[in-house]
């Protein structure tokens, strides 16, 4: 009996242990704007920042806010910029080219008067 | 130009329900700091809800203007408040208790659409339709589980999913399980309705985060918690049979971070009925006392800690009724006592990052049990003494994270389950089985969205039992949005579990049959028996849909389970005895179900449901079907409302003929069919200024019941001191035992 609680709790604590050691953060942080109108642009501009590296990514439609976490040693927050522009999505830094933007269903056509639904 | 623009903005906004609008909005504690993770959601509709990200924010489909959202998060003081399309909302932080939502309409039980496992949410709302009074009770108004009693004389409820009995169901309190060992059967009863706040019900193989025993489903329930129940609670309620009962709640902030609730539980019978003259009580006499108590506490660092004791204390007579002028006669009986003892506690730690958390879980349960059916005063050889006591203990770590992005998230983490378990039953000589499981394990779960239609959720664990050995339990489910309102759901899982075979077969013992456990002497495994092995499969399809610009949702579900090993309860080979063993051949059990939820006009739900089963044992060498099950079902639910809260609900249950085992002395084999019955319940309730409420309602309205539930040889003066043991049995049960029985019952909270 006892060497089994003995065998699982230590494995256990073993496991938080290593997880509480102070490894430097590989998790940066950053939000900016995006341009996109409607659901269908949530869906493609949080999958496309989802490069590698890329952890996590959030667009608030409401806001046009993009949050994302993504790990600072392997890309810059730029590749994110550029692969949403890829996408056909304005950035606060960057545009989309003409032929990425193109590509956009009508209804997701934020520089041509659709707004936000 | 502009009427293309509008067309394609129509098709871009086609959504289900065009009343529908997105509610965004940023969620923010005192001092202006976003809070992640709140639940949001609107009112008695958590399914359709959305947690807020990383800075507070989030996006939830809600009609403006019109529905209330709910805003949850633990240490804060729940909100609730109208959607808007631009919401900034500050959440009081502190233990402070909430306020009780104010209620308008609610939502019957609802399948979230975005869950890979088909997970069937019962709300509070959905719990108050139940008559009464403890979980086992609380299925009334859910088509997928069937509930019956397990004998004439206890008066216990059994429930039965996929058309397998309730122990092949893993019951989780809060996602620890529960109801093991020998509470299996009757530890349903010792859970009082009004402590739940809500049930997930989770048919098919389920997650192996919880560990190994699932075989045809989950259920979990979630008891009342410190921060979001009313200060005080109270509950009174009586029926027609005699039966009482009172619940009080009560919850207290002790400080800015640490709560407390306390819930305590009482129940008498002392009322003796007899209805049918059979000289048996129809229900039992019975006392029950339960009480709870549990702590919530806010710690640094994103940690979070709960603790809680329970003890329950019941005592049972029932059997043939002893008129005072025969008391020196002597009479068969039952007589029942359990106590038990339980403890949890849990610590959870959120991340800064949105994605990872880690918890431990920790609990432990301690049940004795005696129960006796019998001839008092003088004892026969055809009596039955069970005495049983139970240790168990459970650890569980649960860390979450992802691989690469939020795409790929896991859980994985270390367990510890121990059994230790005394029995002795006395049927003319004594058998003692003792046994001492220790299950260390570890488990791995990947939950992998591969595009916005398709998402599999794939788990393992590896376990090491210290008499079966080693044993992986692989679990794998997928979710397809197969058209935008159609879901469709396959899973695929191993099981595996020690049957406690006199416990979960406790009602057997009401009779003279002799229990034989058919041991194979050479194994040093629990009973004797192997453990029971079963793979489940399960595919399913929701679909939700407009009719009449009304919410329509249809959900047809198929499941088989398939026994690798089986303790079969074999009551067909020999009528003088009921014999388990382990399965020798095949042993499966097929189920269909359809069922369709539909608002007929507002406030007005209607819920169809017809149930089809297929299972067969190979008893001794001959493929049979299973006793005392319909293979036909079909449930008709009816709730209404009124803009002045009155809420009308009616449930007609149909429940086809059943394969009859025989009874004590008849012919081995099938023994005919029962008839098909239908069974009706209704309620009325009325609320008052939201915080006092009445109900009354019947139960069995159309006062069906069994002819002869109690076959007995015993003359009705008592067995006097006749030298033979005449025949008896109780435990041939198929349809209700007591008829007819109206309820009323009040609610009173203080929020």
């Amino acid at each position: 009996m006892f060497k089994y609680i003995f065998f699982v709790l230590s494995l256990s604590f073993l496991a938080v242990g290593m997880n509480a050691q102070n490894k430097p953060s590989k998790n940066q942080k950053s939000a900016f704007m995006v341009d996109g109108v409607c659901g269908m642009c949530k869906k493609r501009i949080e999958s496309a920042a989802l490069i590698p590296g890329v952890k996590y990514a959030e667009w608030d439609q409401k806001s046009g806010q993009l949050s994302v976490i993504f790990n600072d040693q392997k890309i810059d927050v730029a590749d994110i910029h550029q692969a949403i522009n890829k996408a056909g999505h304005d950035t606060q830094v960057s545009k989309a080219d003409s032929a990425s933007y193109a590509k956009l269903p009508h209804c997701c056509a934020y520089r041509d008067g659709v707004e936000k639904h | 130009m502009r009427g293309i623009f509008s067309m394609a903005l129509l098709l871009c906004t086609a959504m289900p329900n065009l009343l529908l609008a997105q509610s965004q909005g940023q969620v923010v504690n005192n001092n202006g700091e976003p809070i992640p993770g709140v639940a949001v959601y609107p009112v008695q509709q958590i399914n359709q809800g959305t947690t807020s990200d990383s800075l507070g924010n989030f996006n939830v489909a809600a009609e403006l203007g019109i529905t209330r959202l709910v805003f949850r998060y633990v240490g804060y003081k729940t909100d609730t408040l109208l959607a808007r399309q631009n919401m900034r909302v500050t959440l009081q932080s502190g233990a402070a208790l909430n306020e009780v939502e104010i209620v308008k309409r609610q939502q019957s039980t609802r399948i979230h659409r975005m869950d890979p496992l088909k997970t069937e949410q019962i709300g509070e709302k959905e719990l108050l339709k139940a008559a009464c009074c403890n979980l086992s009770e609380s299925f009334e108004t859910s088509p997928s589980i069937d509930v019956s009693f397990t004998d004439a004389v206890t008066g216990t409820r059994q429930i039965q999913l996929l058309g397998l009995a309730g122990p092949y169901t893993q019951f989780t309190r809060e996602n620890m399980p529960v109801i093991r060992g020998i509470d299996a059967v009757h530890g349903l009863e010792f859970v009082p309705g009004t402590w739940m706040q809500s049930i997930q019900l989770n048919k098919g193989a389920g997650s192996v985060v919880n560990g190994f025993e699932s075989m045809v489903g989950q259920i979990n329930y979630e008891l009342r918690k410190p921060l979001d129940s009313d200060k005080f609670y109270l509950n009174l309620y009586a029926n027609q049979g005699g039966r009482m009962e009172a619940n009080v709640h009560a919850t207290t902030a002790v400080s800015n971070n640490l709560a407390t609730a306390l819930l305590v539980h009482g129940k008498s019978n002392q009322m003796v009925q007899d209805r049918n003259s059979d000289g048996f009580y129809d229900m039992p006499l019975s006392d029950h006392f339960i009480a709870l108590n549990r702590w919530f506490l806010m710690g640094n660092n994103g940690w979070r800690f709960q603790w809680g004791g329970k003890i329950t204390q019941i005592n049972l007579h029932s059997g043939q009724i002893a008129s005072s002028t025969q008391s020196d006669e002597n009479f068969w009986k039952l007589r029942s006592s359990v106590q038990a003892y339980s403890g949890f506690a849990k610590a959870g730690k959120v991340f800064d990052l949105p994605w990872k958390s880690l918890g431990f879980q920790l609990s432990y349960h301690n049940q004795q049990e005696a129960t006796r059916f019998g001839f008092e005063p003088v004892r026969q050889p055809t009596d039955k003494d069970y005495r049983g006591t139970q240790f168990n203990l459970y650890f569980n770590s649960i860390y979450q994270s992802i691989i690469g992005n939020t795409n790929n998230t896991f859980k994985t983490g270390l367990s510890l389950q121990g059994d230790v378990v005394e029995e002795t039953l006395t049927q003319a000589v004594a058998r003692d089985f003792k046994r001492n499981e220790w299950v260390p394990g570890a488990f791995f779960e990947l939950n992998k969205i591969v595009s916005e239609k398709f998402k599999v959720v794939g788990g393992v664990r590896g376990d090491y039992h210290n008499q079966y050995g080693f044993f992986m339990t692989p679990r794998v489910h997928t979710w397809w949005q197969a058209a935008e309102n159609t879901f469709v759901r396959a899973s695929a899982g191993r099981g595996l579990r020690t049957a406690n075979v006199i416990a979960e077969n406790l009602g057997e013992l009401a009779s003279t049959r002799f229990f034989s456990i058919q041991s194979n002497p050479t194994t040093n495994t629990p009973y004797g028996l192997d453990a029971e092995i079963a793979w489940n499969y399960g595919l399913n399809l929701t679909q939700y849909a407009q009719l009449w610009e009304r919410d329509l949702q249809l959900a047809l579900d198929f499941y088989r389970t398939d026994f690798q090993n089986q303790i079969v309860v074999d009551r067909y080979s020999n009528s003088r005895e009921v014999r388990l063993y382990n399965l020798q051949g095949s042993s499966f059990a097929n189920s269909f179900q359809g069922q369709v939820d539909y608002e007929v006009f507002p406030r007005f739900d209607l819920r169809v449901a017809y149930r089809w089963y297929d299972v067969q044992t190979t008893y001794e060498d001959q493929l049979l079907p299973k006793p005392f099950l319909a293979q036909h079902r079909a449930f008709i639910n009816l709730a209404y409302e009124t803009d002045n809260r009155w809420f009308f609900d009616a449930t007609l249950n149909w429940t086809g003929q059943q394969d009859l085992a025989p009874r004590i002395n008849e012919t081995p084999g099938i023994a005919g069919q029962s008839p098909s019955f239908f069974q009706l319940n209704g309620q009325v309730r009325k609320v008052w200024a939201k915080h006092f409420e009445v109900y009354v309602g019947v139960e069995n309205a159309l006062d069906f019941r069994m002819d002869v539930p109690i076959y007995s040889e015993v003359p009705a003066r008592g067995l006097g001191q006749s030298a033979s043991a005449p025949a008896i049995d109780a435990a041939s049960v198929w349809g209700p035992i007591f008829g007819r029985n109206i309820y009323v019952g009040l609610r009173w909270r203080i929020p």
